[in-house]
């Protein structure tokens, strides 16, 4: 089934908007919901180990969260957050936790037929590193929700440098990607790609802002309005606190 | 490993984003590629504008700032601001230039002047101001270690700086330390405001999300933000914003720290920032000060003082003044900047302020705006209630239902109020504000929050100064009697007494106390180096323990006292025997000084901590290490064997406390508990709980078992809690605190007790009707506990996994709950299965009676009516939609069924017909959650709403909506009513429980759980509320406690106002016994309280009669007889002896008087004036002219100097005496 990469790699076709479109049955949408959900899974993981589930149970939560999300008509509940698949996703396992879990449990003996392959050992492994914990559950998931649009737009931006057979010139400019380092940096960079510091430059220039318009395709992709794009940025940063 | 970002110095967590930070990532998608370039920021010798860069100052949120020249207009060094982020350039020119004119018209000595403002040539805003080199208000005042006046005086100079720019039209609305700059100017310090008129440029307008396109930048420093700003409300920004961010520059100047705790603000998300700025209401300065534990030693340093000091200089007026400026409501600040500075001058000048305690109608109406939604609701409830009642008398309805109204919302803000008082550890304002509120609304969160305020058992106050982190206590081996040894004085209390026996003092510091206090080990104040052993009570030094060297910093006796161990300062650990006096053994233990030293229950091994995080066992015999306990980083202060000598727990200020199985070296347990210092730990006598007390001045008791915490005992002290013990018996537990009182409470009656830990996932759980029973539905088994104890009394085996909820018959003698198309039915012992339905059973329930059983399916529709002897269907109701809860209404008429969506319908259990179906509203969308519930009087049915988080309460006869109720973002379940059917429960996603009213549904209070809540419900005697979490802890709620404190509250209200009619504790012991109003427990405990408390509780009664000189000769003679008993308890106390020296003064023993009150002085807490008045007048009417003159200044002085007493009671007392002696002397 879905595994993170294919995932991602399928993002740019779909939107959360596509999803919203029809109340949930336009063509395509039920697909499109199943991509966003199997890349942003592991943020919905951390905040269900961090309400205080163990990790069998939390896996199990998980699994169980997103099958309901897909067979059932979740969408048409949906109503102050379908702005944005963050709040949507948010407010959606909240109450699946709180309320929606023995009724799911009592269906399941019904036979449950979907199935996500969501890989919960990374997810327990990457999940005892976090560090932050003193964060609240929900803080914790938008904290992981920033990281893990950042993960997919660094991940799509390699693998098209990778299709180029230019990955090594990724990996050695991504630093930039954030500022613009110490003097130096683009002579030093030049030397070790054996290349001049005006094509460097250039290239730098280049990758920044394909970076920026593939982090705000990432982003509108999970926002029913596009137009909130710097709206969410904001958020994200907000979600990830004070350096 | 964590390394830093480049860009913004911010840590980076192992794996994030490709190693690069996830902050300037995204900052970097907003500014676009051609920003982050560095090419365009200016380099030394480059010219911007007219100016030349010399070089860079600085890099705040807003830019880079440069130190420039400047050639023209004047040449002179200036400062230059380069802005950074993506704005608009020609909209921040055209903001400034058209405050330009009013800014040039600014001209004060406190006020760094913006010059001019351009544009660089790639286009950015730069703004060139004045160049101030100093440090930021805050730093500089805190290393020149400005004392609290001179703070005040700076500020004041800031304060008339920024009336001076709002009488220009300039509002600066970014005021913070580090805009506040001081330099000095002839020795002079000089504060300069800078940035006046950037952030009304650089800020957006609403439109463009002011807040948000900050976000990078204004979310840097929220804790200056005024609650107008944090609202978004750009256009009701006035000059009173800055009021506010002065009160919170005033306020950090003050305390250290700003009002709102900057980590909470940082760890919160977005919403909740605002949140928090625009309700959360800070701590009063002295509050904050407690809460910040163990740095208020450095911050009272930096003030040049001591914490006490500080605390003093901050109570009152400087308090008030700080609040008032701090208001969320702008019209509540001062009006204008130099109002606050003139009542800052008032304090300065002794003056009363302007500025004063919050008055109990504006917390009411605060807590109506608080409680819009829920006030509105109750208004709705009241016409709907008025609208019944015949038209005749509606008037009157009406006015009557406005009056219950009214009152009920008055009980509300009273109630709220005392819970926030308490969370200040006010307790004083708790108490009134609970007196305050109305009696015939009292119901279970009230007795909740007075059990909480008295949750101990006795309060005993040691006379002893301040104590020490070498605090302790001790119990004499027969039990009778309990020491604390402040660190400097040991204090004795016949055990159950309040009335201290005796306290022994004067050896200098008391760094040890043997088990039963026989002895213990003192450093004087010069030689630190050498201990003394001395018996306190003979005040004989037994032996000199002369350590060659440096300085003893820790001691501990062996339990059996023939060992004593100390720690040096050059981390030397030793062993000595304390008959000779001889060192047993010795060891070069640490490699920094020993903090803390202790003896294993059995004496055979010592434990030693040091100040740089090492710990180590030893075998006490040679001193041969044992262990190494690695896991602390912070110094090591406190450490308790457990009484099998196999655990140790040790605790440091960082707050970490670690648990060791001494059968290996790593910690076995670790808890963190924040910035809560850990300054004491004790373990209870069978091992089973750690009592740890923190600098906050809170009590834990910590489970051994799983170090997890089972109780927190409110902040009850006013400063930290330094030392906590269990009595031997282990039936109490006491807490010494910084200002040495000693709080006493029961282990039995703690407040939010475990009841049980790691039960499993709990899905739910019923009470059988006289609370005996507790049935217990986890996920795939039932269990039936015992409603006292939690032990398991009966489990239904595994492997039939439960469908539905179970529920408990009435008498609990058998389960209900559904499975696959079967009910199934339990005693106990055997389970019946009653086969009927098609399909997944999701409910069931008993009827009142246990004649009947209902049961419910998703996939048939149906509900099924069983004769449950029989095991006979007698009913089919056919409801053509998924059913999932039956009810039966208490008096068992009626039936409610709960089906998909919304349908709920009332059946009559009599005819079987449907007689309402509950009316929904648009306020009710989406799905309903949790399990509807009667009221225990039949006449409500409530039950919550996902769609709009709302909770709805129906009229069961009618089906008429009565209130919809709105939370914010929270999904609520009803969780059932209180046996009294006043109160109802809900539990949200948030581990929060509410308490709220039946009848309007207001929260009338907010219990915390945490671990993922998934039940709570009222014990069936309403005394207790049991909650469950998903992580398997049930956990008790418990108001039985209260009874302590009504007794005790009746007992102070027999003494306040002093009454003729009680004279001695044999008075009021009468009174509580005739006291028809009290229910039986609450008589007994009053009864207790005042046996416990003993004859000091009628100081007042003494006091009162001695006092003035007209109370006639039997009541003074009345008085000395009380007076004399009290003495002869309380032989050290100073109150005391002046009551005493009063009363023989008043009889004509003067000769005795003299003797009394010259005793008193020695005393620590000896009330100077009353002291010297009847000390005066005792020598005066001797004769003794020269001894009556000299205090007769003194008194002239309290009367009429510039120190004079207020108290008109002790005027009176000071002016009797002063013409008593004058009076004597011109005779």
């Amino acid at each position: 089934m879905l595994s993170q990469e294919s995932a991602s790699s399928r993002f740019p076709t779909t939107s959360w908007t596509v999803v919203l479109a029809a109340g949930g049955h336009a063509p395509g949408s039920a697909e499109a919901l199943a991509s966003l959900c199997a890349a942003y899974w592991y943020p919905i993981y951390a905040f269900v180990r961090r309400r205080g589930y163990a990790r069998e149970k939390a896996e199990d939560l998980t699994q169980d969260f997103f099958v309901r999300m897909l067979e059932h008509d979740t969408l048409a509940k949906a109503r102050r957050e379908r702005g944005r698949f963050r709040s949507f996703l948010l407010a959606s396992v909240t109450n699946f936790l709180t309320n929606e879990w023995d009724r799911v449990r009592a269906q399941k003996r019904g036979g449950a037929c979907v199935t996500l392959s969501l890989d919960f050992q990374s997810g327990e492994e990457r999940y005892n590193r976090e560090p932050s914990h003193s964060l609240t559950p929900e803080a914790l998931f938008e904290q992981q929700w920033a990281l893990a649009v950042l993960e997919h737009v660094l991940a799509r931006l390699r693998l098209e440098h990778a299709r180029k057979g230019n990955e090594a010139q990724f990996d050695r400019l991504k630093p930039f990607l954030t500022g613009d380092q110490d003097t130096g940096a683009y002579h030093q960079s030049a030397i070790d790609l054996n290349t001049s510091e005006a094509a460097v430059r250039t290239a730098v220039h280049r990758l920044r802002r394909h970076y920026a318009e593939l982090l705000r395709q990432e982003i509108a992709a999970t926002l029913a309005d596009p137009g909130e794009v710097d709206g969410e940025i904001h958020s994200l940063l907000a979600a990830l606190g004070k350096p | 490993m964590s390394e830093r970002c480049p860009e913004c110095g911010g840590r980076l967590a192992s794996g994030e984003a490709e190693g690069l930070c996830a902050r300037c990532l995204l900052l970097a998608a907003l500014r676009g590629p051609d920003e982050l370039m560095s090419a365009d920021l200016p380099s030394p010798g480059e010219w911007i504008g007219s100016c030349r860069i010399v070089r860079l100052l600085g890099q705040g949120g807003m830019g880079m700032v440069y130190l420039a020249e400047q050639e023209e207009p004047i040449a002179r060094q200036v400062a230059l601001k380069i802005i950074k982020l993506g704005m608009d350039t020609q909209a921040v020119l055209e903001r400034f230039h058209s405050e330009q004119q009013a800014l040039a018209l600014m001209d004060h000595p406190n006020i760094a002047q913006v010059y001019e403002a351009g544009a660089s040539t790639h286009g950015r805003p730069y703004f060139i101001m004045e160049y101030v080199a100093g440090l930021p208000i805050t730093d500089y005042c805190d290393r020149h270690r400005l004392d609290t006046r001179k703070r005040l005086r700076l500020f004041l100079q800031i304060a008339n700086a920024v009336q001076h720019a709002h009488q220009k039209g300039i509002i600066h609305r970014d005021l913070k330390p580090s805009n506040i700059l001081v330099t000095e100017r002839d020795g002079e310090a000089v504060p300069k405001i800078i940035d006046f008129g950037l952030a009304k440029a650089t800020q957006k307008g609403l439109s463009e999300r002011t807040f948000f396109t900050e976000a990078g930048v204004l979310i840097g420093t929220p804790e200056y933000m005024s609650p107008e700003q944090a609202s978004l409300a750009d256009w009701i920004i006035d000059t009173r914003t800055d009021i506010y961010s002065l009160g919170v520059l005033l306020y950090e100047l003050l305390v250290g720290a700003v009002p709102l705790d900057s980590k909470t603000l940082r760890s919160a998300g977005y919403d909740e920032i605002r949140r928090i700025i625009r309700e959360d209401d800070p701590p009063r300065p002295t509050g904050r000060l407690t809460a910040l534990g163990p740095k208020v030693a450095e911050i009272a340093h930096c003030r040049a003082t001591d914490a006490a000091s500080l605390r003093r200089q901050l109570r009152g007026d400087l308090e008030w003044i700080v609040m008032k400026a701090l208001e969320k409501e702008c019209a509540r600040r001062y009006p204008s900047a130099s109002e606050m500075a003139a009542d800052i001058q008032r304090h300065l000048h002794s003056e009363p302020v302007t500025a004063g305690p919050v008055s109990p109608a504006y917390r009411f109406r605060k807590f109506l705006s608080r409680n819009r939604l829920a006030v509105a609701a109750a208004l709705a409830i009241v016409t709907v209630l008025a609208l019944g009642f015949a038209v005749s008398s509606a008037l009157y309805v009406k006015a009557e239902h406005q009056r219950v109204l009214a009152q009920r919302v008055g009980y509300l803000a009273n109630l709220a109020a005392a819970e926030s008082e308490l969370e200040n550890s006010d307790l004083e304002n708790a108490d009134r504000r609970l007196d305050d509120c109305e009696r015939s609304l009292r119901g279970w969160e009230w007795r909740l929050l007075n059990s909480r305020l008295y949750s101990s058992r006795l309060l005993l106050f040691g006379r002893g100064g301040e104590a020490t982190r070498y605090a302790a206590f001790a119990f004499s081996g027969d039990g009778s009697r309990i020491f604390w040894s402040s660190g400097e004085n040991l204090n004795v209390w016949p055990d159950g007494s309040r009335t201290r026996s005796d306290v022994y003092g004067g050896f200098g510091e008391i760094l040890a106390v043997s088990r039963d206090a026989g002895r213990i080990i003192t450093r004087p104040y010069r030689n630190r180096g050498t201990l003394r052993i001395i018996d306190p009570v003979s005040r004989r030094l037994l032996v000199t323990l002369a350590a060659p060297g440096t300085d003893a910093e820790c001691a501990a006796f062996s339990p059996d006292a023939t060992r004593a161990a100390s720690g040096l300062r050059d981390g030397t650990l030793l062993i000595w025997d304390t008959r000779s006096g001889r060192i047993a053994a010795r060891v070069q233990a640490h490699d920094a000084p020993v903090t803390v030293v202790g003896f294993s229950s059995n004496g055979v091994r010592v434990v030693s901590g040091s100040t740089n995080g090492s710990l180590h066992l030893w075998r006490t015999e040679g001193l041969r290490p044992a262990a190494n306990l690695r896991g602390h980083s912070g110094e090591v202060t406190c450490v308790s064997f457990s009484p099998d000598s196999q655990w140790v727990v040790s605790g440091s200020p960082d707050g970490t406390m670690l648990w060791w199985d001494l059968q290996r070296t790593e910690p076995a347990a670790a808890v963190r508990l924040g910035s809560r210092e850990v300054s004491c730990l004790s373990f209870s006598p069978d091992g089973a709980h750690v009592v740890c007390g923190s600098a906050d001045g809170s009590v834990r008791v910590l489970a051994t078992a799983s170090g997890k915490t089972i109780t927190t005992l409110p902040a009850c002290f006013l400063g930290g809690v330094r030392a906590v013990a269990f009595t031997p018996d282990g039936s109490r537990f006491l807490a010494g605190s910084d200002f040495g009182e000693v709080r006493v409470w029961d282990t039995a009656t703690w407040g939010g007790t475990i009841l049980k830990e790691d039960a499993g996932v709990i899905e739910s759980m019923a009470f059988s009707a006289d609370g005996s029973r507790i049935l217990v539905l986890r996920q795939e088994e039932l269990e039936i506990w015992d409603g006292t104890t939690g032990q398991v009394v009966a489990r239904r085996p595994p492997a039939v996994p439960g469908g539905s909820r179970a529920t408990f018959s009435r008498d609990g003698s058998r389960a209900a709950w559904g499975s696959y198309s079967d009910v199934k039915i339990w005693d106990g012992v055997a389970v019946r299965t009653l086969p009927g339905h098609h399909g997944l059973v999701t409910t069931a329930a008993f009827s009142p009676d246990g004649k009947l059983v209902a049961s419910g399916s998703s996939e048939d529709q149906t509900v099924l009516i069983w004769d449950e002897p029989s095991g006979k269907v007698i009913r089919r109701l056919d409801l053509q939609e998924p059913v999932w809860r039956v009810l039966f209404s208490p008096d068992g008429s009626h039936l409610l069924t709960a089906c998909s969506r919304q349908t709920f319908k009332v059946w009559s259990t009599a005819k079987w017909n449907v007689t309402a179906v509950l009316e929904m509203a648009p306020a009710l969308r989406g799905d309903w959650v949790g399990d509807p519930a009667f009221s225990p009087d039949g006449r409500r049915i409530a039950c919550g709403f996902a769609g709009q988080d709302t909770i709805g309460v129906w009229d069961s006869r009618s089906g008429q909506l009565l209130a919809g109720v709105g939370e914010y973002a929270h999904l609520e379940q009803v969780m059932g009513f209180s046996p009294d059917g006043t109160r109802y429960l809900s539990v949200s996603h948030d581990d929060l429980i509410r308490v709220r009213d039946a009848v309007s549904s207001q929260t009338l209070i907010t219990l915390r759980d945490e671990g993922g809540v998934r039940w709570a419900g009222f014990t069936p005697d309403g005394s207790r509320i049991l909650s469950a979490t998903a992580g398997g802890t049930v956990r008790v709620w418990d108001t039985r406690s209260h009874h302590w404190a009504e007794g005790f509250r009746f007992d102070l209200s027999l003494l306040e106002p002093p009454r003729p009619d009680v004279r001695s504790s044999s008075d009021l012991a009468r009174l509580v016994r005739n006291e028809p109003s009290l229910d039986p427990p609450v008589r007994k405990a009053a009864l207790q309280v005042l046996e416990a408390y003993g004859e000091p509780i009628v100081i007042p009664t003494v006091w009162n009669t001695v006092k003035s000189a007209g109370a006639g000769e039997q009541a003074y003679r009345e008085a000395l007889d009380l007076a004399r008993r009290l003495g002869a308890v309380e032989p050290s106390s100073g109150e005391v002896l002046n009551a005493l020296g009063g009363a023989q003064y008043r009889t004509g023993g003067f000769t005795e008087a003299i003797d009394t009150l010259t005793r008193c002085q020695e005393t620590r807490d000896c009330p100077t004036e009353v002291n010297t008045a009847f000390l005066a007048m005792a020598h005066s009417r001797l004769g003794h002219a020269t001894e009556a003159r000299g205090p007769l200044e003194q008194i002239r002085g309290m009367l009429r100097g510039p120190r004079q007493i207020s108290d008109p009671e002790l005027r009176r007392l000071l002016a009797e005496a002063e013409s008593v002696i004058t009076g004597d002397l011109q005779r």
